[in-house]
């Protein structure tokens, strides 16, 4: 437990020891504004409620959330630094979800910075603050489902450019995949029952039923096994790689 | 161990979490539908409790028909998403009402 809480403490840190924090956090904000009021029309739709701003967030984080995991591990790997941290009395396990979890404790602090959002449609009217709450939970959970994602895929480089745009892509699938785009590729072999947990794979899908201000156990069961799924990819795959 | 067979070993474990992550997937899509937290103000997605008194007090037999098309749903992913929660909403009713009898399930097929 003292080796998860060392690398968590000391990613965490890192995060804002270099520009990357303000640099990310700046950008997500300022992109979540314009997106809100410009392209979601916060002002037009005349209802005092944040779906303009939560319907951007799968897409913000499409591009943004890869760009905080690709280096988690491919810059240990370009760097050296990887076996540093594989020498070190801390259970391989421990690294792993240490660094998961500063990596989404700070997409949390980012999307606790939006704030000032909440604020001013509370001022403005009087919108369902539950479902601003089940809203920022789900934002909240999607982002560590791509972080997970993408932490695993850095696993597998050591150059973070080719750990982004694999992530996108594969964020991407999981995101889209109750459409069509995704579903015509099993709809012609696969059983009904399969296309359809496929379908359910959707990260869309389960943030659109999180915003309507409904907690599903299903969502949260979705969003904590895609997680640990993914978790465990990056395990092995680091544990192999270490050995061979 | 030699790097190949770590490599195959790997595979394996990958893959089998990969069917894991599928399984548990498909028993919660299929198993936990009313588990859920409502945490809208004026509780819009909870059965009110006028409907389950009403619910509670109707003695004849009525037969729900619900008419939806995979098919046609498929192409478009909200229209799917609403379907389930219609017919999660009218499997709620038909749990709460007097005599549940919400076994003669016919599939038509379009």
């Amino acid at each position: 437990m003292n080796g998860l809480a060392a690398v968590f403490m000391r990613e965490f840190q890192g995060y804002f020891a270099t520009p990357l924090a303000y640099v990310f956090a700046i950008v997500f904000l300022v992109a979540t504004g314009l997106f809100t009021f410009y392209v979601g029309g916060f002002f037009d739709i005349g209802r005092a409620d944040l779906q303009p701003f939560f319907t951007f967030h799968p897409w913000l984080y499409l591009f943004l959330i890869p760009a905080i995991s690709m280096r988690l591990w491919a810059e240990e790997r370009k760097t050296g630094t990887l076996e540093i941290l594989l020498t070190l009395p801390i259970p391989l396990w421990a690294a792993v979800i240490g660094k998961f979890l500063a990596a989404w404790a700070f997409a949390g602090i980012a999307l606790l910075l939006t704030f000032p959002i909440w604020i001013s449609v509370n001022y403005l009217g009087d919108p369902d603050n539950g479902v601003i709450l089940s809203s920022y939970l789900g934002s909240f959970l999607m982002a560590g489902a791509y972080l997970a994602i993408g932490a695993a895929i850095s696993s597998m480089t050591r150059n973070q450019v080719v750990a982004f745009v694999i992530s996108v892509a594969v964020c991407f699938l999981f995101m889209v995949s109750g459409f069509t785009l995704v579903l015509d590729f099993f709809t012609c072999w696969a059983p009904r029952f399969l296309v359809e947990t496929i379908a359910s794979f959707s990260f869309l899908r389960h943030f659109d039923d999180i915003r309507k201000g409904v907690i599903d156990v299903r969502d949260l069961v979705f969003f904590g096994s895609l997680m640990a799924f993914w978790l465990f990819v990056n395990f092995v795959v680091v544990d192999t790689r270490r050995a061979g | 161990m030699s790097a190949s067979s770590r490599k195959v070993n790997a595979g394996l474990s990958i893959l089998l979490a990969a069917v894991l992550f599928i399984c548990v997937t498909i028993i919660t899509n299929y198993f936990l539908g009313f588990a859920r937290i409502d945490l809208t103000e004026n509780r819009l997605f909870t059965l009110s409790q006028g409907t389950l008194n009403t619910l509670r007090d109707i003695d004849e037999t009525i037969t729900l028909r619900f008419f939806f098309s995979r098919e046609l749903a498929n192409e478009f992913p909200q229209i799917r998403l609403y379907g389930e929660r219609v017919r999660e909403l009218l499997r709620a009713q038909i749990l709460r009402s007097s005599t549940p009898n919400p076994s003669p399930k016919k599939k038509i097929k379009l």
